[in-house]
């Protein structure tokens, strides 16, 4: 999927609504999913960029959904995905599973979102 | 009593119980201490009631190590020292800084926080603070509330601060001056601390004024050195007539060990909600009248675990930052074209990516619309780490070969910093970011020299700070005082102030060289009296 047809399918969800699209017969993907995550695309794609540099081995589009999305991610309501990922934050930094980007202290989770995101 | 030597006659000999040199913090607090007690004393000063250049200059010397401060601007020498610069902040040192750390060599004092309590107290009133309330939880009645931070990294940690400074010399002078006991003795510069031929027992001081015309002598049961971190150490390595490596240096340890609280810019946090909940951090508060400034600082769980030292960080709203914004952008482009990347705006990338994941709808509402989201409300707040300082032999003062005015070889201070110290700056900053990332307040960016792991600083100063060159320990093998300030070796000399500092931690020194000033008071007390 390129980046025009990540557009087109975020208007769809933004004219849908996420919880249309969840119940309509086409299931979003990972990269869908995250991207509609984000508005400043590239911004996440810059970062997620800057994770891949640091952790080349984990560009890896499965490894990483799998890693980072949690189980049947895109049969869940969005804001219990969201929620989901908040905690999964949360608990990066509670357990020190952190990263630095230029300094920046960021958890796994948000950078490997980003990641996600740049590899697509 | 109140006396100008240079108005004294030549020769003259002064014959008192206890003679301390050096009329500071730590030397008036033990004069002040003991008044009424019927032990004569004659308090030793340098200078007069006011500053005068040519005095100040014999702190004059150089800088042989890390870059720091003139050394004649670092201190101050009239009567009340360096109080008459004191800026005002007091903390006590915290309890783990007491305690050995097998992970922080030459750590461990020879007594604990609590047995200094007491005195802790009585010097809150004489620093003019507040009660002695340093724990977070000893002011939330008075509605003043701070992050419920994890313990097993951060805590938070409180300062009190004195509007208006204790200027010993001034708060102290009558009182001094009244007492029948005491004799203050003005424009007398000690030379040399006069030992017996063993150099076991010293039997007081010679001094001269500083034009020299006038010499003399006091003898004294007993000498206290109250002249700070630098010149305490100078005054027993250039007493060397008999020990010929100056008094109480019989196992190389005065001079060494010099410790400064290193002060660093060390990140930025920018936070992405209402910045309000900050308002603590970044002001002082008055409660009760009491001046409180609170500080985030590595947990006392966390320092042995992470095999740290004991690190605070003070946040500081950035409210010249938008006057500075185009010279600060213009220097990072230079910075990264000089270092051969491109110019980073991972900044703005961060605080976008941070929001869109914290609100999501808002963000795809905007797309919708085809417009950009308003930028959030993001505050970014300076970090400031104040350090404790790992104790390093090789940190330390040295004579050189450049004599003042007196005759006496001036000052080399050969300031050192290990890895350990910016090991720990570097991970109690993390653990903030990691802390403020679990609390969803904003996210940290260690600033740019901290983040390799190696011992290079940048952005150091120091906070005046003058500690650990004539350092306490029960092994004369490890520091040049035992636990009640005397000196190894010699039955009668002690030395009070920061320079018997074993550890620094992070607090400011001022009220604690005044509680140790007080206990080896009431130490000499028993001691004389007996």
């Amino acid at each position: 999927m390129d980046r025009r047809q990540f557009s087109l399918t975020l208007v769809g969800y933004s004219l849908l609504g996420w919880s249309g699209l969840v119940q309509s017969s086409s299931v979003p993907s990972a990269t869908a999913i995250v991207t509609s995550l984000f508005t400043h695309y590239e911004s996440a794609v810059n970062l997620g960029q800057r994770y891949l540099t640091l952790f080349p081995k984990e560009a890896n589009y499965d490894w990483l959904t799998r890693t980072t999305l949690p189980d049947g991610y895109n049969q869940l309501d969005f804001q219990i995905l969201k929620q989901t990922l908040k905690m999964q934050r949360q608990k990066d930094f509670y357990e020190g599973n952190t990263v630095m980007l230029d300094g920046w202290i960021l958890a796994h989770t948000e950078a490997r979102l980003c990641a996600l995101l740049a590899l697509t | 009593m109140i006396n100008d030597f240079r108005e004294m006659t030549n020769e003259t000999v002064i014959e008192t119980d206890i003679c301390i040199v050096g009329a500071g913090a730590a030397g008036i607090s033990i004069a002040k201490y003991l008044n009424g007690s019927n032990i004569s004393i004659c308090l030793v000063e340098s200078g007069g009631f006011e500053f005068e250049e040519e005095t100040q200059s014999l702190y004059q010397g150089k800088n042989v190590g890390l870059k720091y401060f003139p050394l004649d601007t670092a201190r101050l020498r009239y009567f009340g020292g360096t109080t008459n610069h004191w800026t005002g902040w007091c903390a006590p040192l915290d309890k783990i800084d007491f305690e050995p750390r097998d992970w922080v060599p030459y750590s461990g004092w020879p007594f604990t926080q609590k047995d200094l309590e007491s005195y802790y107290i009585q010097a809150q009133k004489w620093c003019n603070v507040g009660p002695y309330r340093y724990q977070p939880s000893d002011w939330e009645a008075d509605n003043f509330k701070l992050l419920a931070l994890l313990p097993e990294k951060i805590s938070n940690k409180l300062w009190q601060f004195s509007p208006a400074p204790t200027r010993f010399g001034i708060a102290y002078r009558a009182e001094l001056e009244q007492a029948t006991h005491i004799q203050v003795l003005l424009h007398a510069n000690v030379v040399e601390v006069v030992s017996n031929q063993s150099a076991q027992v010293v039997e007081g001081v010679k001094i001269t004024t500083l034009d020299m015309t006038k010499t003399g002598t006091v003898r004294a049961k007993v000498v206290i050195l109250a002249c700070g971190g630098l010149e305490n150490p100078r005054l027993l390595l250039v007493s060397n007539r008999v020990q010929t490596t100056g008094l109480g240096n019989q196992n190389d340890n005065v001079g060494r060990f010099f410790m400064e609280h290193p002060v660093v810019n060390s990140g930025e946090l920018i936070t992405l909600k209402d910045s309000r909940f900050l308002a603590n951090y970044g002001n002082i508060t008055i409660r009760n009248g009491t001046h409180l400034k609170p500080a985030v600082s590595i947990s006392e769980i966390a320092q042995p675990k992470y095999q740290t030292l004991n690190v605070a960080v003070m946040m500081y709203s950035d409210s010249f930052k938008e006057q500075m914004e185009g010279y600060l952008a213009a220097q990072k482009v230079f910075r990264a074209l000089k270092s051969g990347k491109f110019a980073d705006n991972l900044r703005h990338d961060v605080i976008h990516a941070i929001t869109d994941l914290d609100n999501f709808a808002e963000g795809l509402y905007y797309r919708f619309r085809g417009t950009n989201k308003p930028f959030p409300h993001d505050t970014s707040i300076s970090l400031t780490s104040l350090s404790e300082q790992t104790p390093n032999p090789n940190s330390r003062v040295l004579l050189d070969t450049e004599k003042d005015k007196l005759g006496l070889p001036r000052i080399k201070l050969d300031w050192q910093l290990t890895a350990l110290d910016k090991r720990s700056i570097r991970i109690t900053n993390q653990l903030i970011g990691e802390e403020f990332g679990r609390m969803e307040l904003g996210r940290l960016q260690l600033a740019e020299w901290l983040q390799p792991e190696d011992d290079h600083f940048e952005t150091l100063t120091g906070g005046y700070h003058h500690m650990g060159t004539t350092r306490m320990s029960e092994d004369p093998k490890q520091g040049v005082v035992d636990k009640n300030c005397r000196v190894h070796g010699l039955a009668n000399l002690y030395i009070a102030g920061s320079s018997v500092f074993a550890t620094s931690g992070n607090s400011n020194p001022t009220l604690t060289i005044v509680a140790l000033a007080m206990r080896l008071a009431e130490h000499l007390k028993k001691q004389v009296v007996s």
